[in-house]
């Protein structure tokens, strides 16, 4: 995915928020598998007039203050093995596949541009999740996407 | 690269034929904090040298 690197003196912001809506379908007590959507969110970077950054090792220079912002959502399918701690409490593994896309958009105060880049990698995930009724879990989750690493909370529902 | 969108396509097309066979189905939705690792690297303004 495209990476942003800042000047010292440009600000630097690589957190967000992001979600995920999945389907699964349970193959047995262990395995499912999940298609999801994601959200990823997006990384920014502000500079002023003649600060440098460099995007995938290529250096550029604002040569006006301005904005560089990286957003990205994935379509993805994995495989989820969970192994039950409790009756009620059960660690969870996957791994998959997902096709992110990415985009990368320059603005300053009278300009703008934008690119895209899209690719299809691995991603791999460990959680916990804990029965909140017959049908329902709720699930605490890390994924690492390529780089992008996501630390969620959720539920689940079986129909 | 053409390796992971060839198993990419087969895992969709299993996944579909497994839904429909298999009864058991769930949805969720999950929220939370999300980090890109940008490799960063500081770059003197003046020099352009990394430090």
């Amino acid at each position: 995915m495209i990476a942003v690197s800042p000047t010292s003196t440009a600000t630097l912001d690589e957190e967000d928020s992001n979600f995920k809506l999945l389907y699964g379908s349970q193959i047995n007590k262990s395995f499912a598998i999940e298609f999801a959507y994601h959200d990823y969110g997006e990384s920014s970077l502000s500079g002023t007039t003649g600060d440098i950054f460099a995007i995938d090792e290529a250096l550029f220079q604002f040569i006006q203050d301005g904005t560089v912002v990286v957003s990205g959502d994935s379509l993805a399918i994995s495989g989820v093995f969970t192994h039950e701690l409790t009756p009620s409490i059960s660690a969870l593994g996957r791994v998959g596949l997902s096709m992110w896309n990415a985009e990368l958009e320059v603005s300053t105060s009278n300009a703008s541009a934008s690119l895209e880049d899209d690719g299809t990698d691995l991603l791999y995930g460990l959680g916990l999740q804990a029965r909140v009724g017959s049908n329902s879990w709720i699930r605490a989750e890390y994924e690492g996407h390529e780089d992008i690493e996501l630390l969620n909370i959720g539920f689940i529902t079986y129909f | 690269m053409k390796f992971y969108k060839t198993a990419l396509a087969t895992s969709l097309l299993a996944f579909s034929s497994v839904s429909y066979a298999n009864p058991e189905s769930y949805f969720g939705l999950s929220i939370g904090n999300s980090e890109f690792d940008s490799g960063i690297t500081n770059i003197h303004r003046d020099t352009g040298r990394r430090r």
